[in-house]
């Protein structure tokens, strides 16, 4: 509106409050509207405290003018003339419901004669009185006498569980905790104890402030919070008859001007500094996207991450409303702390500040400093790569590390894995290399599934006394002992030369005729 | 740091299970999904650890990084069945939980960046998903996400995991591979440490200053 007058210079400096009333009469009875140094706020007698449009978003910085002649939002306290106007024309459903009959006369009444189309009208129920201007701050018991003994753990979740899937919420937006809310959150603990409070947007970047004021105006407890989501408790004690009662905001006050939050020239740096900045803040990658509405739980987070590595930072804001980014900008300033630059292109730049100070003693660099050879042997290893031979190599393998030496010799004799010589190592192309191990597999899974068999010395013939000793070469037993001697005692499995040949013919012909039991069995048969 | 085993004979660190997860043959050489095995590749040379073992499908080098003993995994059966390659060698080796390291590409990191977190979930990637499958089911397995950034419009995930890295996202990736051969090596030295939470953070905003 082109309404705009400059506050009274008390409250401009930011020092103390002025009060501004619309009359006389409202002055008089101490209704006014305040400026002070935390913005605009409404005192009407007999309230606890100071009502203003939203009680969790409220700039930190004092306004400089006001957009709207000072007025209370709320009810006037009595009317200023007798009302000679009509009621308005009732819909159907008001018809029906004020039509209430009541079946019989209370004692000691005589009954009306109002005789109407559905017969004799006992009682016309009058409309009920909204009191729009009842401001009464409760029942006089402190905030600790009705929240009761604080909740157990169990209790909390017991008490959370059932409204974590409804929606039967309080929704907040970017306007945060307006004081009509207040009355919405007594309404939800008239039917139930836990009122669930879902926030969006502008808020979530504070979540602790929106908490805080949830708390301090409502009365209840934040009992849970997950991301954007508070369940609010009423508290033991609480009786919806004697709840503290407001009178509601029947209109938006309008807010006032506040002081610009970009500067030519921000705090410490001159105007050449400050273009140069916002010049280099043209190229510079936004650390994340917002979204409409979003969850900025992390924001402060991410930007003061992201200013370790770097002194400007940059987060897009496509999409969002002008007003919204604005906030959010405001808030990370006092959160983070940083120096805003510009909201140009729906981005937010930001500068850390001229006496930010890193949370880490040393400055980061890309790569972890620590020494490379932390023991010379690895050193040795890498730099006489070529120059030693296979063995001296795996002598050092072997002092290195004992255990993990000795599984994969162990693997290696039982031919449970393959070692490849170094000039196939060179030659290996990923084709290649496969093949190998495809071929490998095979021979290993023959390898892993035969069972070498102990046949008993006993010669009757009996196909039942086929008792093989089965020694499963079970990788998670790691014990490959009983296995390995088996097949020493076979053949030469344990030479890796012979991996060269066809590994199926070697392993069929390694099995001496009559050391299977299924040999027996045919020997048998034979027989018979 | 690595516990060393009081049991065990002269102070022998608990070895890590180093697995790069990618697909095996050249068709899939140098694709983006196959960033594991360019890191497995990056550590063996800088380690001087030689890849001259096969064994339970896979291709692998044993060696150690400092004094730890580890043991560089390249499984080579497809990448969604990673995890029956890795599975019998940890048990083969007695290698715990803690000390799976594997090492795979992600999407939801910008081209270049990586991570190194304790535990986590598969985030839609098969190869990790087996793995996690073949491993008890345990979300408390160590990885390191390589960063590969995301499709480009609207074309298909698969295409695009399949596909080489261009000539500017194969510079990105080559000093990102280098500085992860830092990064598995303080976490092998050190264990999860600040200074792993460190390189994380310089990581996740590296693109981001002018």
């Amino acid at each position: 509106t082109a309404y705009r007058k400059p506050v009274p210079p008390v409250a401009a400096a930011g020092e103390g409050e002025a009060l501004l009333a619309a009359d006389a009469s409202d002055a008089a009875d101490g209704r006014a509207v305040v400026v002070g140094p935390s913005g605009l706020s409404f005192r009407l007698p007999g309230a606890p405290f100071d009502f203003r449009f939203s009680y969790s978003e409220c700039p930190r910085a004092p306004p400089v003018a006001i957009r709207e002649p000072a007025f209370l939002p709320f009810a006037p306290p009595t009317m200023p003339r007798p009302w000679t106007g009509k009621a308005p024309l009732l819909t159907k459903e008001e018809k029906a419901r004020r039509r209430g009959v009541r079946l019989h006369t209370p004692l000691g009444e005589e009954a009306p004669r109002t005789v109407s189309a559905h017969g004799i009208m006992m009682e016309v129920r009058g409309r009920r009185k909204l009191d729009l201007a009842r401001v009464s701050p409760g029942d006089g018991r402190s905030r600790e006498e009705v929240l009761g003994e604080p909740l157990t753990a169990a209790e909390v979740r017991d008490l959370v569980k059932p409204h974590i899937s409804h929606n039967r919420q309080l929704n907040i937006g970017r306007d945060g905790l307006t004081h009509n809310m207040l009355e919405m959150i007594h309404c939800h603990w008239r039917r139930q104890e836990i009122c669930k409070v879902r926030c969006r947007g502008v808020p979530t970047v504070d979540m602790k402030n929106l908490c805080y004021h949830l708390e301090e105006k409502s009365g209840g407890k934040v009992i849970h919070r997950v991301g954007g989501v508070v369940f609010l408790y009423r508290g033991r004690n609480y009786n919806p008859r004697t709840r503290p009662r407001y009178p509601l905001m029947l209109w938006k006050p309008a807010t006032p001007v506040y002081p610009k939050l970009i500067q030519e020239a921000p705090e410490g740096l001159t105007k050449e500094e400050a273009d140069e900045m916002r010049r280099r803040g043209k190229d510079l990658l936004p650390i994340c996207k917002l979204a409409k509405n979003g969850i900025y739980i992390y924001l402060v987070r991410d930007v003061r991450d992201a200013f370790e590595g770097s002194d400007l930072v940059k987060i897009d804001c496509e999409g969002l409303n002008p007003s919204d980014y604005k906030k959010i900008g405001a808030k990370l300033r006092d959160l983070v702390p940083c120096v805003l630059l510009s909201f140009d292109n729906e981005q937010i730049l930001m500068f850390r500040g001229k006496e930010w100070k890193s949370r880490y003693p040393k400055p980061l660099t890309l790569i972890p400093k620590i020494r490379k050879n932390n023991v010379p042997m690895s050193s040795d290893e890498s730099s006489s790569d070529e120059a030693t031979d296979d063995d001296d190599r795996l002598a050092v393998r072997e002092v290195l590390r004992p255990k993990m030496f000795e599984l994969w010799t162990n693997a290696i004799e039982s031919s449970v894995a393959l070692m490849l010589d170094d000039a196939e190592v060179d030659a290996l192309t990923p084709d290649s290399l496969l093949t190998r191990v495809e071929d490998f597999s095979v021979t290993s899974q023959v390898v892993e599934h035969s069972f070498p068999a102990v046949l008993v010395a006993n010669d009757e013939s009996n196909p039942d006394v086929l008792n093989a000793e089965y020694t499963e070469d079970e990788p998670e037993t790691g014990t490959l002992e009983p296995q390995q001697h088996e097949f020493t005692e076979s053949s030469d499995v344990a030479e890796d030369d012979h991996f060269e040949d066809d590994m199926l013919k070697r392993l069929e012909s390694s099995v001496p005729l009559g050391a299977l039991p299924i040999d027996a069995v045919v020997k048998q048969l034979n027989d018979e | 740091a690595s516990v060393p085993d009081p049991a065990a004979r002269p102070a022998e660190y608990t070895p890590w299970l180093i697995a790069g997860l990618g697909n095996p043959g050249s068709k899939y050489h140098g694709t983006r999904h196959n960033v594991g095995f360019e890191m497995v590749d990056r550590i063996a040379r800088d380690e001087g650890i030689t890849m001259n073992t096969i064994q339970s499908k896979s291709l692998l080098g044993i060696g150690s990084i400092g004094e730890v003993p580890v043991l560089l995994v390249k499984p080579q059966s497809y990448i969604n069945y990673s995890g029956e390659a890795i599975g019998p060698l940890a048990a083969y080796y007695q290698v715990p939980l803690r000390h799976i390291l594997v090492m795979y590409d992600e999407m939801s990191l910008p081209n270049g960046v990586l991570r190194l977190q304790r535990k986590g979930g598969h985030g839609r990637h098969n190869g990790l998903q087996n793995v996690m499958e073949c491993l008890d089911s345990s979300r408390e397995l160590p990885r390191l996400s390589i960063g590969i950034g995301s499709p480009p419009g609207k074309m298909d995930t698969r295409a695009f995991l399949l596909q080489k890295f261009s000539s500017e996202e194969r510079l990105q990736i080559d000093t990102a591979l280098e500085q992860g051969v830092d990064a598995v090596r303080t976490l092998v030295l050190k264990g999860f440490s600040g200074s792993i939470e460190r390189f994380n953070l310089v990581q996740k905003y590296k693109f981001h200053s002018v």
